[in-house]
């Protein structure tokens, strides 16, 4: 079995390089590491924001440089402010009249500023005039850190799960149904279905030629981008997990199309839902329980809290479980497919 | 060695039978064709006995044993040549062979061998796409051999070769016969046929009219006698005889003697008269 299973993962290693499949991972690795050189740790994002003081006493203005104001941003004048918000659109202004009893405060804003942040806006100004008056009351809040070794996540780093996850999904779900469409197209299934070959090993070429492509991909774009910092044995196998799974899911679905533009459809669609997960990787706090449900969300923040060292073991070992589950039961599903749909499929 | 009974076959949806009740059997070295037009139920046939179809009603036995329980390595004793060439086109003739070789639990041919055999050794190291119809298909049949196979299904063996490749394809099939293989022929080519099977079955609209020797077909239903060219002076004449008629055969006996005699031709009918005869369609 072993010499049947090295001779068919070989010939799709060929049919994978001699269709081109390879040089779309070769693209997205090129991708990856363009991000993680070519863009900044981090990006100030922040609004600027100028002040000016309109009111007989200069208290405003006192208060802001007590508290440390960078001076260029104290302005003399409504007209300097006007002057200053022209020239930059993410930056704001605030005018002070009336008094520390009778305070009046105009915001100005270019119009591509969030309620919430005005909101945060005016009641850092109320708080300010409040320790003014001496009538400030700070809240005592006590702050308790789950992981103390979580970094904030590098700009340029921030993508990687959700390309390593995409790769997998690439590989596996999409070039994996390719070379099926292809065997189908040029008829070599039926000289397969007459050799002693079989159902398994036809399964395990694919995924373990897939899984190999993306674990090279993988290592080599966690080693370029987080040096030996992440633990390469959990790596490896979220890569192996995750590939097989997408490997076993694009065989159980091709096997039930014809040839490509019949499968679109619903290729495209379960790929759309597979990258689901990313909104919630970029909104943490948009995690719908359907989307938790997906495969790649596990995956993808699977990927996050192993290259970024966040995450407990406790997350981790559940994130491995409800692979393990998952590849039981893909498993399961693509044997089956695939030697109904695709083995025993009639001339 | 191959024994088929009461085949019955009904594709999903289809009002009627593909196959209806197909008996016969295939004995070890025998070159044994299956003729019939397109969609009469060749394919059908060999589909059920090389398993690529489901067997929904008879026996298939090889050996006596039902090819049912055969399981996969039942398939090291076959070689199937489709009658499409179904190769991975993006692979060299070379590789094309050598990966098939490799789902083998049994000893192999040479690739290169084979390819010298069929005559496309200098093309092994080419991506088979770039081969021409004609070298597709003796890819197709050199892989079938791959196996040194004792049961060979060949479909259309020769459709689409030159005469001279034909009769080189012909001649490893004879080969192939004197290893001791044993050969399933599918075709709708009496030609082929009749040059190469011991025996011939016509199989029309699922159900099978006859089977015999291309011999004794031709004899049953073919007319016993010769048509006589001859010259008359200056001019040809052709002239019929009856040979199981004393008369027409001392007239013809007479000719011989005394005329100058241009060509003499039996007149048993063809397979293909035969089918016609029969079935009222012609082969092709």
């Amino acid at each position: 079995m072993i010499r049947k299973l090295a001779n068919l993962i070989a010939q799709d290693l060929r049919l994978t390089f001699r269709s081109g499949h390879i040089y779309v991972i070769l693209a997205i690795a090129a991708i990856i590491l363009i991000l993680v050189f070519a863009l900044p740790a981090e990006v100030n994002t922040e609004a600027k924001e100028y002040f000016v003081d309109a009111s007989e006493t200069g208290i405003f203005e006192q208060a802001l440089a007590s508290l440390g104001a960078e001076p260029s941003l104290i302005l003399p004048s409504e007209t300097d402010l006007q002057t200053a918000l022209a020239e930059s659109q993410r930056a704001l202004g605030v005018i002070f009249r009336g008094s520390l009893d009778a305070p009046e405060f105009e915001i100005i804003v270019q119009g591509n500023i969030s309620d919430e942040n005005i909101h945060l806006l005016e009641k850092t100004l109320d708080t300010l005039i409040q320790s003014l008056r001496g009538t400030y009351q700070p809240v005592e809040a006590d702050i308790t850190l789950l992981n103390e070794n979580i970094e904030p996540i590098p700009l340029n780093k921030n993508m990687i799960p959700i390309f390593m996850s995409f790769e997998v999904i690439l590989l596996g779900f999409l070039i994996g149904a390719v070379l099926i469409f292809q065997s189908k197209q040029e008829g070599t299934l039926r000289s397969y279905r007459v050799s002693p070959g079989g159902t398994l090993i036809f399964i395990l070429s694919k995924v373990i030629l897939y899984d190999v492509i993306s674990l090279i991909y993988g290592l080599v774009v966690a080693l370029i981008a987080f040096g030996p910092a992440p633990n390469y044995l959990q790596l490896s196998l979220l890569i192996l997990a995750s590939s097989t799974l997408m490997t076993l899911m694009g065989l159980a679905i091709a096997v039930f199309f014809t040839n490509i533009s019949e499968w679109f459809f619903a290729g495209a669609t379960l790929l759309i839902v597979s990258m689901l997960p990313v909104l919630s990787y970029a909104m943490p706090v948009f995690s719908p329980a359907f989307i938790t449900w997906i495969p790649t969300y596990g995956i993808i923040f699977g990927f996050r809290d192993v290259l970024f060292g966040m995450g407990s073991a406790a997350t981790l070992n559940q994130t491995f479980l409800t692979l393990g589950l998952s590849l039981l039961i893909g498993f399961a599903f693509s044997y089956l497919a695939v030697d109904k749909r695709l083995m025993k499929a009639g001339l | 060695m191959i024994e088929i009974q009461h085949l019955t076959h009904r594709y999903p949806g289809a009002d009627k039978n593909a196959l209806e009740d197909i008996t016969f059997s295939i004995e070890k070295g025998e070159i044994f064709g299956f003729l019939g037009p397109s969609g009469a139920g060749k394919s059908t046939t060999q589909g059920i006995i090389t398993g690529l179809l489901p067997l929904q009603q008879g026996e298939v036995l090889v050996d006596e044993v039902p090819v049912s329980k055969l399981g996969k390595s039942f398939f090291n004793r076959l070689g199937v040549s489709f009658e499409l060439p179904y190769i991975y086109e993006k692979l060299t003739g070379y590789e094309n062979l050598k990966y098939y070789a490799g789902l083998f639990d049994v000893p192999t041919e040479d690739p290169i061998n084979l390819l010298t055999m069929v005559g496309i050794a200098e093309a092994a190291h080419q991506k088979a796409g770039k081969y021409s119809r004609g070298m597709k298909q003796r890819l197709n049949f050199a892989r079938s051999l791959i196996n040194k196979p004792e049961i060979l299904f060949l479909d259309e063996p020769t459709a689409g070769l030159d005469p001279g490749t034909a009769a080189m394809i012909k001649d490893i099939i004879h080969q192939q016969i004197d290893r001791g293989a044993t050969i399933f022929l599918t075709t709708h080519n009496m030609f082929t046929a009749d040059e190469l099977c011991d025996r011939v079955a016509f199989i029309n609209e699922g159900r099978l009219v006859a089977m015999d020797t291309p011999r004794n077909l031709k004899l049953q239903y073919g007319h016993n006698g010769v048509q006589v060219e001859y010259g008359n002076g200056d001019q040809f004449q052709t002239a019929s005889f009856a040979l199981d008629d004393p008369q027409s055969k001392a007239a013809f006996a007479n000719l011989v003697e005394t005329k100058s005699i241009q060509t003499i031709h039996t007149q048993e009918a063809t397979l293909e008269e035969i089918f016609l005869q029969l079935t009222g369609r012609r082969l092709a």
